[in-house]
């Protein structure tokens, strides 16, 4: 399986022998060896009902596969990477946070309720699982981790949010009045609670 | 070195000590002492100007190759600083080339030598190409936006680049060919040949392309300079 590390604060580093990762659709700013990109096709690598489901969802990816022999270096937009490992868990991410890819994992689009539904962000969101690494995307800064345990659950702002592991469940939260109805809302209306046993990763900045 | 970084996008240099920078116009945040700004130009690109013909034209072409610069001279330290991005120093103590965008071009020493190349030459290695290899790298700039010319830095001294999110520095001339992605291109030091390369196959032709269709190929020995992002400057 293709190796990812973080080789600066933005850039993420892939080592190929011989294996394939996946990757944001022209995010490679430069690579060394033998590598030939192309493109995931209509499921990103999952099959066509997978892409069915996401070109319904809106929570579209367009992938691209690069396998070969050499070191890839991938990035977006100069914003902070952080490398993940997954070792047979769960990651809920926001499609356009995932950045890479690699191993054996599966990429799924689950329906997550109501959230976002008026806030912009879609009812659905994207599950990685299974063994292998993935990279995320934060702008602003380097992703923020804060916990989540029974005693303390979170709620973060939906266009902060990144991602989320473990045993965590969401739910959304509105606080709409009557200010909301005249124009006079403070711009924090909606935002995601998350309860249970887990991570969840925000970025600094607002999309 | 002369230029040293304040922060992540700031450098200061001691303008006596170097000797005379020059800098972006615009690009002085504050400086302490008594330095003055004077215009400066590159050598040739102001001649140009009133004459006609193929020279004009290639004039024009290298227009966008140029950004008007200002001399500081004078005793004290100067910073330097542009539209938050990051900057990354050069040292170029031990003399070579460095070839770079000039809009990607923050300071230098007044003391190195600025000349705008065509693309075909740089690096020092395409000498003997010919008109097959200048229409090349003329197709080659055009194709992926970075233009048919390129400024290229010589002599002794220190550079400063800058970037849209932060550096790499890949070593060119290891047993790997390196590529870079024409927008993420910063720039390159040493003796480093450049070309375009295409790797354009059936499934761009039907629109299915990955967006990696143009890379471009650095061989020789040196090091080639990559931006965190593929925004153009």
């Amino acid at each position: 399986m293709g190796r990812l590390l973080d080789k600066s604060k933005k850039v993420v580093e892939a080592q190929l022998a011989g294996t394939t990762i996946r990757a944001i659709q022209g995010s490679m700013i430069a690579y060394e060896g033998n590598v030939s990109f192309k493109s995931a096709g209509f499921g990103g690598g999952d099959g066509v009902l997978a892409g069915m489901k996401r070109r319904a969802t809106g929570e579209a990816l367009s992938l691209m596969e690069c396998s070969g022999h050499g070191v890839v270096y991938l990035a977006v937009g100069g914003q902070y990477v952080s490398v993940v490992d997954l070792a047979n868990e769960t990651l809920q991410v926001e499609s356009q946070q995932l950045l890479a890819s690699s191993g054996n994992l599966n990429t799924n689009v689950t329906f997550t309720g109501l959230r976002g539904g008026v806030g912009g962000q879609g009812l659905f969101t994207t599950t990685v699982s299974g063994q292998g690494q993935v990279a995320l995307l934060s702008a602003g800064g380097p992703l923020i981790h804060l916990e989540v345990s029974p005693q303390y659950p979170l709620v973060v702002d939906p266009d902060a949010f990144v991602s989320a592991r473990g045993q965590v469940t969401q739910s959304f939260v509105t606080d709409v009045s009557w200010r909301n109805a005249v124009g006079q809302g403070n711009g924090e209306a909606f935002s995601l609670r998350w309860d249970g046993h887990g991570v969840v990763s925000i970025q600094p900045a607002e999309r | 070195m002369v230029f040293s970084k304040v922060n992540s996008k700031v450098v200061k240099v001691d303008v006596g000590a170097a000797g005379g920078v020059v800098a972006r116009t615009g690009a002085m945040l504050f400086y302490t002492g008594q330095v003055q700004f004077s215009p400066h130009q590159v050598p040739g690109s102001q001649a140009m100007a009133g004459m006609g013909g193929f020279t004009r034209m290639a004039g024009r072409m290298m227009q966008g190759e140029h950004e008007r610069t200002m001399l500081a001279q004078g005793q004290g330290e100067v910073h330097y600083g542009h539209a938050g991005l990051e900057v990354h120093v050069v040292d170029m103590s031990q003399g070579g080339a460095l070839c770079v965008e000039a809009s990607r071009l923050l300071a230098h020493n007044a003391g190195l030598q600025s000349s705008v190349i065509s693309v075909t030459s740089q690096g020092g290695g395409g000498g003997g190409r010919g008109m097959l290899g200048a229409l090349r790298g003329a197709a080659a700039g055009a194709l992926s936006g970075t233009g048919m010319f390129t400024t290229q830095l010589s002599g002794y001294g220190s550079a400063v680049l800058l970037a849209h999110g932060g550096f790499i520095e890949l070593p060119v001339g290891g047993p790997n060919p390196v590529f870079v992605d024409p927008d993420a291109f910063v720039g390159t030091y040493g003796s480093v040949q450049v070309e375009l390369k295409s790797a354009v196959g059936w499934r761009e032709a039907m629109g299915r392309g990955v967006g990696e269709a143009m890379q471009l190929q650095c061989t020789g020995q040196g090091i080639v300079y990559v931006q965190a992002s593929e925004e153009k400057l």
